[in-house]
């Protein structure tokens, strides 16, 4: 970003970092009509173990995902390039999924980046295509505590009873 | 959407986002007065049957006290989800706190994968919480090998960020 920012151009940036954290939230409450918004309709994703539509990946991963226990995409570094209605952003992110393997807890950990191209139509900003790179990755049994029951992984989780802008 | 409509959010939601990181500052450095001004008066913390439940005041209290028996913890706070409305505000953010204790010369690790969901509401002009539930998603104990001594961080005024970061506003 060149110059100074006008307060459109904040806003802009604070709605794509929004919607990279409902990417996030979609993903680990399996919420698919949150992640549905996160993607235009004609937008792709390329992950390592698929490539397609935006929205069939987010059907596809939050079905894959029943198969884990919990699961938490924390973001951390996001670099955000605005111009007019087209954006360019790169996210880090550490995903932790964990899984019952034979008895065994195993934890599942990617190191990785969100690369996305954005453009707002009718006021949403929106991922026309997502790249996802997986820098390093880790598995490995763990020892855990214990489970708090107010985790949840649908409309349930506590989450949903302070956030209501999407649904 | 007006100019000034559009900076008065994004300071909004800058505000509460620099508090649930002073939140994170309290903590590890068991700096109780930040900590109280994180909740209003009246705010409740609820991290649980088996953890707290009560003011957040309390909680600030209660979670100095038993992070003495700690040797170091660090919580990172990664995805905020801020979603304002007028002088009230729901907020989602990630965190993972990592707590360490040393007995008998064995250093345990506990991860703990968490989220802190808060109501906030602006009174006098100042944000604080009116509400926070903290839900633990997983987490992990395991033994763990520190390598050496380095420059390690102060749990108290002594920390060298205070000397950048005094306190709030």
């Amino acid at each position: 970003m060149q110059g100074t920012p006008d307060s459109a151009t904040l806003a802009d940036t604070q709605a794509i970092t929004r919607q990279i954290y409902n990417y996030c939230r979609s993903v680990d409450r399996l919420d698919v009509p949150l992640g549905h918004l996160v993607f235009h309709a004609d937008a792709v994703a390329d992950f390592p173990t698929y490539k397609g539509t935006g929205r069939g990946w987010i059907d596809f991963i939050c079905i894959e995902h029943l198969g884990f226990l919990h699961h938490s995409h924390q973001v951390t570094n996001v670099l955000i390039d605005v111009d007019g209605e087209r954006a360019g952003s790169e996210a880090y992110v550490i995903a932790n999924l964990r899984q019952m393997d034979g008895g065994r807890l195993i934890n599942r950990m990617f190191s990785a980046r969100y690369i996305d191209t954005w453009s707002k139509r009718e006021g949403c900003w929106a991922i026309d295509r997502r790249d996802c790179v997986v820098d390093f990755s880790e598995v490995r049994e763990v020892t855990d505590l214990g489970n708090d029951p107010r985790s949840a992984r649908d409309l349930a989780d506590p989450s949903y009873g302070v956030l209501q802008e999407v649904k | 959407m007006t100019d000034l409509t559009r900076l008065e959010q994004a300071a909004d939601r800058q505000e509460i986002a620099d508090l649930i990181y002073r939140y994170c500052r309290s903590m590890d450095r068991m700096d109780h007065e930040q900590g109280y001004a994180i909740w209003h008066k009246d705010g409740t913390a609820d991290y649980g049957p088996d953890v707290f439940q009560g003011s957040g005041h309390g909680f600030i209290d209660w979670v100095c006290e038993s992070h003495k028996h700690l040797d170091a913890h660090s919580h990172q706070v990664t995805n905020i989800v801020i979603e304002l409305d007028g002088d009230t505000a729901g907020s989602e953010a990630y965190c993972i706190a990592t707590l360490r204790r040393e007995h008998e010369g064995k250093h345990t690790q506990l991860m703990v994968w968490n989220r802190y969901i808060d109501q906030w509401s602006k009174r006098n002009g100042r944000w604080a919480i009116d509400k926070r539930v903290t839900v633990i998603d997983f987490d992990e104990l395991r033994e763990v090998t520190p390598i050496g001594q380095r420059r390690l961080g102060s749990r108290d005024h002594s920390d060298p960020s205070y000397a950048a970061i005094k306190g709030l506003r």
